[in-house]
């Protein structure tokens, strides 16, 4: 037999899993709008986490319950993320949307010019270069990046493994 | 806990079956193998779980298994495409881990630019006449529904991390209407 009935811990977990699609619409919009998506989506996050932590400890659930329900909300938080970085700050989907703001065929300098708002392509280089700088993987030095021994070094060799691990190692 | 079990036996199974089938080359998209496979491991897990262990709780097993599989999409998606990702490793191909910005550019960034394209038209959202590039009807009705998205989330970016809008306005609540988006 299989059970599909949840638990409460498990119930509290599906209701906010639907909110929180919900509540990052309403931080979009009117007096409650926060006004930068990634901040936007934090907010949302922590309240739908915030909500989710007051209701287990007003109950008392079985451990298992508990961290079923951490999980679904974890899975959901996870894949909201990755839904909200793609129509936020997407290459793919920002490139489509540039050509989609012209009006005739263009070629593909107009093209980088039309997704980086008549900037040369430097600018998007810098801007993705400072995510890497933000997180301490690399560092600025005159015109030059360069690698963090630490940190920098570490996440490229995971992310180089995990490349031959799924077979994308270009 | 047996369906703890089963959630993972469901998760190490789509690990192996995944890995499996993106080894091998075929024209179905990366992320649809990555979803068939987690869903059918999950149904025959649960199957499996039914049959040999008796009370099962779908939601436990549904708990392990989904986070597990969007965990490991998630990371494959970042190794795969992130920009900055590929601009680190190409550091540590460098002598003392260092590059010129023009460099990054020129080598990484411009060629990513361009493959990207090319998957745009090849996706069939694109078409390419000679040097020039175009809009398809398909590729208009995905832009209008991914402009409808994100207008439903107040999204304003020009997909850069620091576009002028995220530079120039704090975080802050505001009463005003949203602005004209970024032209």
């Amino acid at each position: 037999m299989i059970n599909f009935v949840p638990t409460w811990p498990v119930a509290i977990s599906l209701l906010l899993i639907s909110f929180l699609p919900l509540l990052l619409v309403i931080l979009s919009h009117g007096p409650w709008k926060v006004i930068q998506p990634g901040k936007r989506f934090f907010v949302a996050v922590l309240t739908t986490w915030v909500i989710w932590a007051v209701a287990i400890t007003l109950g008392s659930a079985p451990v298992i319950d508990v961290v079923t329900g951490a999980l679904l909300l974890a899975a959901a938080t996870l894949a909201m993320f990755t839904f909200w970085t793609l129509i936020a700050w997407g290459f793919t989907i920002s490139m489509l949307l540039a050509l989609s703001r012209t009006s005739q065929p263009i070629s593909l300098e107009e093209w980088i010019m039309a997704y980086t708002n008549g900037k040369p392509l430097a600018a998007f280089s810098k801007d993705r270069i400072s995510l890497l700088v933000k997180l301490g993987l690399a560092n600025h030095e005159g015109n030059e990046l360069v690698i963090t021994s630490y940190w920098g070094r570490r996440v490229a060799c995971l992310t180089n493994l995990f490349r031959v691990l799924f077979g994308v190692l270009k | 806990m047996t369906g703890f079990l089963v959630g993972l036996s469901a998760f190490l199974a789509h690990l192996i079956l995944s890995l499996l089938w993106l080894w091998r080359p075929g024209g179905i998209a990366p992320v649809t193998r990555h979803i068939i496979s987690a869903l059918s491991t999950h149904a025959a897990a649960t199957v499996f779980g039914v049959v040999f262990v008796g009370n099962v709780d779908f939601w436990v097993i549904t708990a392990v298994s989904g986070f597990g599989a969007v965990s490991w999409l998630f990371i494959y998606s970042a190794v795969y495409k992130s920009v900055s990702l590929r601009i680190l490793t190409k550091l540590t191909k460098q002598i003392r881990g260092r590059m010129l910005f023009d460099m990054i550019t020129a080598t990484e960034v411009r060629p990513e630019f361009e493959a990207r394209a090319d998957l745009l038209v090849r996706m069939g959202y694109v078409v390419q006449h000679s040097s020039h590039y175009e809009l398809t009807n398909r590729g208009s009705n995905v832009a209008r529904w991914i402009r409808l998205i994100q207008r439903a989330y107040g999204i304003k970016s020009s997909g850069l991390y620091t576009s002028p809008l995220s530079q120039a306005q704090s975080f802050c609540c505001t009463i005003q209407a949203p602005s004209s988006p970024i032209p």
